[in-house]
């Protein structure tokens, strides 16, 4: 009878915790759902949340300094055993001079809990938790230990000259080499749970005194509104808080460096830390700032510079250039000088389908040769390689199913593609170069011209988090082209970009004048 | 709803454009690229063009046509017949018309009207004099494996990059035309030997052909009409006072670099007078003849090379009033500062200019006698 009634809290209790729809605030507990103090009631409620677990661990004990009975109970595999072994066990059952139970036990974290909720909770994140009979409420020990990855240089986002630690699964971690750039007390963490099954942790990571408040309202707010039961990518956040989601553009930047991402705070932004996952997300960001890479700072500004137009001329290169011989071979010839004209016109001549038709084969081809290279294991990746290049490269023009011209256009704007530094950035314009080149087919340089037009209004009507996305180059901040197209000397970039509205503009004094070093 | 709203506009806008009506392939493309009218003996007008092949095993690169018709329009349709592709005008890199049909078609201008009323075609492509029947051009097959457009643009190009013939787009000769204060001025091309640019074919008002200027009357002419290349090359036997052995050879050469025209036009008594001064310095290029170029022989170097090029000009300027032609454009001065006489002699600029005094003052100065002494 006794248990039935403890079984219905049971359930009540794990229904409530994963349940959609029926109640909206899930952990409406009242007082009747705390530890009863009585170890025996109390593990039996325990074992009945969580049946058919078999890595929970509950650990009947007697602690010698008080002879109280207790037990210990944690999940294995989520709990480091040493610390379970050498740091509570062992002060518990030998340790005689004192006569209180917490001060023996040598673990750094150590919470009290009386509800049944955040206990539950805190054995699916890794704690281990002490009933002692007779105690009001549960130690909680915090002796996480899941497996973890290495700290390893960032594969997606690599740099000649940044930093060798990219950010892993474990938040703290991700927090705590955030910090190491910023060791100051205004960088604030505001932490925020999403997912009801997952109960993930977000940390957004600021400097209060520079970043702009009201920016952080809308940031806590948009990820407040979420109420999903699992979120186990940080893109998959980043989906849910951004302005525009129809949009091909991404509103919000993911970086896997540390280095990025503090550099990034010190502008006045937001860096968002998700549990669990290699990359965090920075918001509010304009479209410049998808061209930027942490290299361009530790380069001569000059270098950087020419690297940048490089990088804006590889943007145009990669939507428009297919859609441009398109265009140029089925509407406007004439355009082409006379020699060219005759050279291109040489292999065309024995092209036996139309230069959309040639266009579009060889970009998909491209585009699934690129797929294949991301999915497949490195050892057959390679064949990958070989395959593209030689069969479709080569055997395809000999042929004369495609022309050499094609194949020189696929070519550039794959390599054009291949300059820009972030990877979500690739993945819009690439999307982008198809509908450019249907324009094309259909109405050749008018079709281009609109597809820029319509492009141009998309970017400029973007937003990301209110601070508009196509500044600074519409709405014009002269003040911010400091650090877009080109990339200014350091010592000449004394203030923040205006674009995250920061509440502190000044980076720095000015330590050069004009003439020195002439 | 709100999506479909935002792409309603730029749908809106599709609407505007041109759809693919006018969409042509390049390779269904028969691109002309040599247009030519020439006019036969029994006065029958004939058209030619010359398109490239674009297949790579062909031995031919370019095949040529020829078909009978009274206008440019009428010539196409004709041209289709014979052609795989679609044959259109789109990329003509020159114009050639026959010296006859200059010669005896008074108004041949009028065939030219398709180019400038069909915004298809290009109207930057060049306008050549052929001195000979077109078919002598057409049947031509350049030595170094080109086609014909390409030989002819070449030629053009090289001979104009010295300043050795005038260069003129059909844009170009349009103004000439319909220009009261000049007359138009083309290139002149002839078959001897090899493909050869003749220098510059001289034509009134309303475009008949009235003489031709050989390279170095070229040269003078774009000079005066300051659309010269940087250098203009000059060479000539110099006066035998300034050589210690008369009998040997005389000649001199000098680039002429630099050049300042000042043109200032007076009106007298009705007759319209001007007054071009030209100031250019001399590189010595070429010198046959031992001479120490110092402080006395120089000035009286300097004072022949003036003599010379004074001459020369005086010879151009007396065979273009002799023609009754103004290439160089005087008129337009003209027009500019007096405006009123101007306009009373507008219709027959070419009779008044060939009344006009023309007073030319030269000032050679020699800048560079070259590495050697």
């Amino acid at each position: 009878m006794d248990l039935l009634r403890l079984l219905g809290i049971g359930r009540r209790i794990a229904n409530t915790a994963s349940g959609f729809g029926k109640r909206k605030s899930g952990y409406g507990y009242g007082s009747s759902d705390c530890i009863s103090g009585n170890l025996d009631n109390d593990l039996k409620l325990m074992l009945a949340l969580f049946t058919d677990t078999p890595d929970l661990n509950v650990r009947p004990l007697t602690i010698r300094a008080t002879g109280r009975r207790a037990a210990l109970v944690y999940l294995e595999g989520l709990t480091d055993k040493n610390s379970i072994n050498n740091d509570i066990l062992k002060p518990l059952l030998q340790n005689v001079e004192d006569g209180c139970e917490t001060t023996s036990v040598t673990v750094g974290r150590l919470n009290r809990m009386r509800r049944w909720i955040d206990i539950q909770s805190a054995v699916l994140q890794g704690s281990s938790i002490l009933f002692v009979d007779g105690a009001a409420d549960a130690q909680v020990h915090g002796t996480e230990g899941w497996p973890q990855r290495a700290i390893e240089d960032p594969q997606v986002e690599t740099s000649l000259k940044g930093a060798h630690q990219g950010f892993v699964e474990t938040l703290d971690q991700n927090i705590a080499l955030i910090r190491r750039y910023l060791p100051h007390r205004n960088l604030k963490i505001k932490e925020q749970r999403v997912g009801r099954r997952s109960d993930t942790r977000i940390c957004t990571v600021y400097l209060d005194d520079v970043a702009n408040m009201d920016t952080l309202a809308q940031i806590e707010g948009r990820i407040g509104k979420i109420d999903i039961d699992v979120i186990i990518n940080s893109g998959e956040l980043s989906e849910l808080i951004e302005d525009d989601p129809y949009s091909p553009f991404p509103q919000i930047l993911l970086t896997e460096r540390p280095d990025t991402a503090a550099s990034q705070i010190i502008q006045g932004r937001f860096v968002i830390v998700v549990d669990r996952s290699p990359s965090v997300l920075v918001a509010p960001v304009s479209f410049a700032s998808f061209f930027q890479s942490v290299d361009d700072y530790s380069t001569r500004w000059s270098i950087a510079t020419f690297i940048r137009l490089l990088r804006f001329f590889a943007l145009l290169v990669a939507i428009f250039l297919p859609a441009f011989y398109i265009a140029v071979i089925s509407f406007n010839f004439e355009l082409i000088p006379l020699r060219l004209l005759l050279t291109i016109g040489e292999y065309r001549g024995i092209v036996p389908i139309s230069p959309f038709l040639e266009a579009i084969f060889m970009e998909l081809t491209l585009e699934m040769m690129r797929e294949a290279g991301v999915r497949l294991p490195a050892p057959v990746g390679q064949t990958v390689g070989i395959v593209g290049g030689i069969v479709i490269g080569q055997a395809v023009v000999q042929a004369g199913l495609i022309s050499n011209i094609m194949v020189i256009v696929v070519a550039f704007t794959a390599i054009a593609s291949f300059i820009l530094p972030n990877f979500d950035m690739v993945a819009a314009v690439r999307l982008l170069r198809f509908f450019m080149m249907i324009g094309a087919a259909l109405f050749g340089i008018f079709g281009i011209m609109i597809g820029f037009m319509i492009l141009i209004a998309h970017l400029i009507s973007l937003e990301s988090f209110g601070t508009p996305f196509g500044s600074p180059f519409a709405p014009v901040r002269f003040a911010d082209w400091k650090d877009t197209m080109v990339r200014i000397p350091l010592w000449r970039m004394r203030k923040r970009p205006v674009s995250t509205k920061p509440a502190e503009l000044d980076r720095q004094v000015a330590h050069r004048t004009e003439g020195e070093g002439k | 709803m709100t999506a479909a709203r935002k792409l309603l506009p730029p749908l809106a806008l599709l609407l505007l454009l041109t759809g693919c009506f006018d969409r042509l392939d390049m390779e269904d493309a028969s691109m002309s690229l040599v247009a030519g009218i020439d006019v036969e003996e029994n006065g029958k007008l004939y058209q030619y063009t010359s398109i490239p092949i674009f297949a790579k095993n062909s031995k031919r690169k370019s095949q040529s046509y020829k078909v009978q018709s009274t206008s440019l329009r009428q010539g196409r349709g004709k041209f289709d017949n014979y052609t795989v592709g679609v044959f259109n005008g789109r990329k003509i890199q020159v114009l050639v018309v026959s010296k006859r049909l200059i010669e005896t078609e008074h108004a041949w201008f009028r065939f030219m009207d398709v180019y400038f009323r069909d915004g298809r075609n290009p109207i930057t492509s060049h306008v050549i004099v052929f001195d000979g029947p077109l078919s002598q051009l057409y049947e031509y097959t350049p030595t170094n494996q080109t086609i014909l457009p390409i030989a002819l643009l070449g030629v053009v190009k090289s001979t104009s990059s010295r300043s050795e013939s005038v260069k003129t787009t059909l844009q170009e000769l349009h103004t000439q035309m319909y220009e009261f204060g000049q007359t138009p001025a083309v290139t002149e091309v002839e078959l001897k030997q090899d493909l050869r640019v003749k220098g510059s074919a001289l034509l009134a008002h309303d475009g008949r052909y009235v003489a031709s200027l050989d390279p170095k009357e070229s040269a003078l002419l774009l000079i005066l009409k300051k659309k010269n290349t940087r250098t203009v090359g000059f060479s000539f036997e110099v006066p035998k006072e300034l050589v210690t052995d008369p009998e040997g050879s005389r000649w001199i050469s000098f680039t002429a670099e630099k050049i300042k025209v000042k043109i200032r036009t007076a009106v007298k008594g009705g007759r319209f007078s001007f007054d071009i001064r030209v100031r250019m310095a001399a590189g010595l290029m070429e010198k046959q003849f031992p001479a120490d170029i110092q402080a006395e022989q120089k000035r009286k170097l300097e004072a022949a090379c003036t003599e010379y090029v004074k001459k020369e000009f005086e010879k151009l300027l007396d065979k273009l009033r002799e023609n009754k032609v103004d290439p160089i454009g005087l008129g337009i001065y003209a027009r500019a500062y007096h405006y009123g006489d101007f306009q009373k002699v507008k219709d027959h600029w070419g009779e008044a200019f060939s009344e006009a005094d023309v007073n030319v003052a030269v000032d050679v100065k020699i800048t560079d006698e070259g590495a050697v002494k």
